[in-house]
């Protein structure tokens, strides 16, 4: 049910008035300006505050808006004129259709110049209306509403995967059609290669652009991270043979969402291959207890303490990753973060000198009291 | 005998031409449609064995085409393999639950696809590749 409150007008008025003050903050030289063009030595706003309240503004901050006139001006709305041995002149200041409050100047001696003068501070009281609105308004302004970030990560998600798959189904054609031209299945593997690479180079940007907006979508539900740790293996692949995975023989159950943590996994995995080199290899631990927790060590050349605190910061790559340029725009260990943390893990990098990168992902136990939890989401 | 049909929907012309050269490579006859109204027209008369439905497409959705489909008793056993670049969980669930028996992701090796849509043909199993 939706409940909508409608204002009464003396709210409706001061909630306008309140807008004004502050939207009115912003504009500058108004007090100068109304005295200096109406040559008169002071001059006054007031602005409504609550029903039966003002607030005066002044150049000395001392003086007060004469009551009898704001009164005036806010019953009649008009411009109001006083010269009966002090020169008083007030325009209505509006906001949203009503009188939030007036613009006045005075002097001490009689003039009589009333009716130009106040057409003059009339129409500076409009300007500082119109400025006042547009600052309000500019000031309030929300962003525009094309932002409904799902709409705008799968948009991006489509444009760019739309041509990649063509690109793959034309490759795999090209495949039979040319089959007996040397070199043709080198050259549609390349492109079958750097599809693939864009296409995980895509997925980064969507799992980072959801951490960023708090929008990582999951079904958290019991599951084994040893299986999660064999498919995040094979998914990254390892054709030489330098993984070293040991896994527990009973299931290490942990309350996630499979999915992502594979890619939180597969990322670790990843980094390890890619910065252990050629003949290096990465040693891959799953532990059950005290709570369930993956190790990745690689045999790498590690990174300095600077490094170290900065890394998982997005796009931040270590020196070494941007010195031999390696592909990838330095998101890997921050989407591992990110997903980790949003299921209540940690994943926490240590790299002692001469060692390797050791990465150490630590996700909540499952136990029997999630089995509420598990089915309420 | 005729042979089977399979409808392809795709408002991308070059993935249309693409399954369309594929599936009808795979033994199937292949008739293609750009948008889902123009699918929904074309599914009376020419009543396929299966579907491939893109899921974001101009003038009548993938997943709206799914449902309509879905509510006709007629098209009880017309498979539907979803083949979307839409990602996202959510999208994937929602394809599912309109319907498709399959929802394969964009970018699939077109073999992939071909072997799903065989499979989906023979058992018309709900899964997410």
């Amino acid at each position: 049910m939706t409940v909508t409150t409608t204002l009464g007008p003396v709210d409706a008025r001061r909630a306008a008035a309140a807008r004004y003050r502050a939207a009115m903050a912003e504009v500058p030289q108004i007090l100068d300006l109304a005295a200096e063009a109406c040559q008169a030595p002071t001059a006054l706003i007031v602005v409504t505050t609550g029903a039966d309240s003002v607030v005066t503004y002044g150049r000395d901050g001392a003086a007060e808006f004469p009551a009898l006139l704001w009164e005036h001006v806010k019953a009649t709305g008009r411009l109001t004129v006083i010269d009966d041995g002090r020169f008083m002149v007030a325009a209505p200041l509006r906001h949203e259709g009503h009188v939030v409050g007036a613009l006045g100047v005075f002097d001490d001696l009689p003039r009589c110049d009333g009716e130009q003068t106040g057409r003059l501070l009339a129409a500076i009281a409009r300007r500082v209306d119109e400025e006042t609105r547009l600052r309000h308004r500019s000031a309030n302004q929300p962003f525009p509403a094309a932002a409904d970030h799902h709409d705008v990560v799968s948009a991006i998600s489509h444009e760019i995967r739309t041509p990649l798959a063509n690109i793959v189904g034309f490759a795999e054609m090209l495949v039979d059609t040319t089959a007996d031209v040397p070199g043709s299945d080198r050259r549609v593997d390349a492109i079958r290669r750097n599809t693939d690479r864009l296409c995980r180079t895509v997925d980064n940007l969507m799992h980072a652009a959801s951490l960023q907006m708090g929008q990582l979508v999951g079904e958290r539900r019991a599951v084994d991270l040893a299986e999660i740790v064999s498919r995040a293996a094979a998914a990254v692949g390892d054709p030489g043979d330098r993984l070293d995975v040991r896994l527990p023989g009973d299931p290490v159950q942990v309350l996630a969402d499979a999915r992502l943590v594979q890619v939180a996994v597969e990322h670790l995995l990843a980094n390890a291959l890619r910065f252990s080199g050629a003949d290096g290899s990465v040693a891959v631990s799953l532990t059950a207890e005290p709570a369930p927790a993956l190790t990745v060590r690689d045999s790498g050349p590690g990174l300095g303490a600077d490094e170290l605190g900065s890394l998982g910061t997005p796009f931040v790559r270590g020196a070494q990753a941007r010195d031999d340029q390696v592909p990838g725009l330095g998101l890997g260990l921050s989407i591992c973060r990110g997903i980790v943390h949003a299921h209540g893990g940690a994943l926490s990098l240590t790299s002692p000198p001469g060692e390797g990168l050791t990465a150490r992902i630590t996700l909540p136990e499952f136990d029997k009291h999630d089995d509420a939890l598990e089915g309420a989401q | 005998m005729s042979r089977e049909i399979v409808l392809i929907v795709e408002d991308d012309a070059d993935m249309r031409e693409l399954l369309t050269h594929l599936v009808g490579n795979a033994g199937y006859e292949c008739v293609g449609a750009p948008d889902g109204r123009t699918a929904a027209r074309m599914i009376v008369t020419a009543e396929p064995i299966a579907m491939i439905l893109d899921v974001e497409m101009p003038d009548m959705d993938g997943l709206d085409l799914c449902r309509l489909v879905r509510d006709d008793p007629a098209n009880r056993d017309t498979t539907i393999v979803m083949f979307s670049a839409n990602v996202h969980p959510d999208a994937i669930a929602a394809g599912l639950a309109a319907g498709a028996d399959r929802y394969l992701l964009k970018p699939l090796s077109p073999r992939h696809v071909i072997a799903e849509l065989r499979e989906a043909i023979s058992e018309r199993a709900p899964s997410v590749v």
